[in-house]
């Protein structure tokens, strides 16, 4: 022990991240099928958690879509879609509804609801598909 | 003090209490009140609950090495410890969950940012991970790794923070 307090206080790089109790964070629904509707963000643990919505454009990892890791601007964002509000508090145990509204024929992206914990950053992401994305897909 | 007096007394008690009781009596009886007890709404739909914990870093002794993952071998000055991950949903095939690798912040850019899930091996590239059948993810830990060329081969001093992004998205189609 004494070992290691010296050791730490020789180094000079001090890598530093707090253990943190465990935090939740859920969305639904994960497919918007209609251009106007609600968002239900969650939070199922016991501690005040920061949420943010954020759009995503989609990319493919190992064949599967997911969103891209960097938001797209703001700007471009409110263009797609609209809903208020996209940055909030939730309370222990507490679910929000959130409306949003789609502009006419978008392009397919994710909207994302991220909470931050330490070394992991958690997202779930509702997809919109455009109406062509769609229509390639069928069969 | 004689009996009648005594009753007369409780008689005028009597009636006082009477009138001061009688507006909450007449309210109590009304009929046809009603309150409505609501309820917030709930969204009926696919879903997907992320549960993490977030973990912690330490340096190795030369200075070459960033990592959660205490089963590297070496002196370090820190604590390390796994994230944590774990997954809920009522998706099944379509599920999807993605791991992407960790992004360092500090002094000195990292050179290889690696990510390690469960007892898999380290990767530096993005990682899908399957739910199982009812949809679950169980806690699975979640080791990052960095190491650097810069500065010769060493992280300056400074505090390093490290991210590694999980997303849960159904990849369905309609």
């Amino acid at each position: 022990m004494q070992a290691a307090k010296a050791l730490a206080g020789c180094l000079g790089a001090k890598a530093v991240m707090a253990t943190s109790p465990a935090q939740a964070l859920g969305l639904s629904p994960l497919l918007l099928t209609q251009r106007r509707g609600v968002l239900q963000v969650s939070n199922t643990t016991d501690r005040l958690q920061r949420v943010e919505l954020q759009v995503f454009g989609v990319r493919q990892v190992q064949g599967r879509s997911t969103a891209e890791l960097t938001p797209l601007p703001t700007a471009e964002a409110e263009a797609l879609i609209r809903l208020r509000p996209s940055v909030f508090r939730l309370g222990p145990g507490a679910s929000r509804v959130v409306a949003y509204s789609v502009a006419q024929d978008q392009p397919s992206f994710y909207i994302c609801g991220t909470s931050l914990q330490g070394l992991v950053q958690a997202r779930i992401c509702s997809r919109w598909r455009s109406v062509s994305a769609s229509a390639r897909r069928q069969p | 003090m004689s009996s009648s007096l005594r009753a007369h007394q409780r008689l005028i008690r009597s009636a006082l209490l009477s009138l001061a009781l009688l507006p909450s009596v007449s309210i109590a009886a009304t009929i046809g009140g009603t309150q409505n007890v609501d309820f917030s709404p709930t969204v009926v739909s696919n879903f997907c609950d992320i549960t993490t914990t977030g973990g912690s870093l330490a340096v190795k002794k030369k200075r070459g090495l960033i990592t959660s993952d205490s089963s590297l071998s070496g002196t370090f000055s820190g604590t390390q410890t796994p994230g944590t991950i774990a997954v809920v949903s009522n998706l099944t095939s379509t599920g999807t969950v993605i791991v992407d690798p960790p992004k360092l912040s500090g002094g000195t850019a990292a050179t290889t940012s690696e990510v390690k899930l469960g007892n898999g091996s380290y990767s530096s590239t993005a990682q899908s991970l399957n739910l199982g059948s009812d949809g679950n993810l169980p806690s699975t830990n979640l080791h990052v790794r960095f190491s650097t060329t810069s500065n010769g081969n060493k992280f300056a001093n400074g505090t390093y923070n490290a991210v590694a992004t999980v997303t849960c998205t159904d990849d369905a189609s309609r």
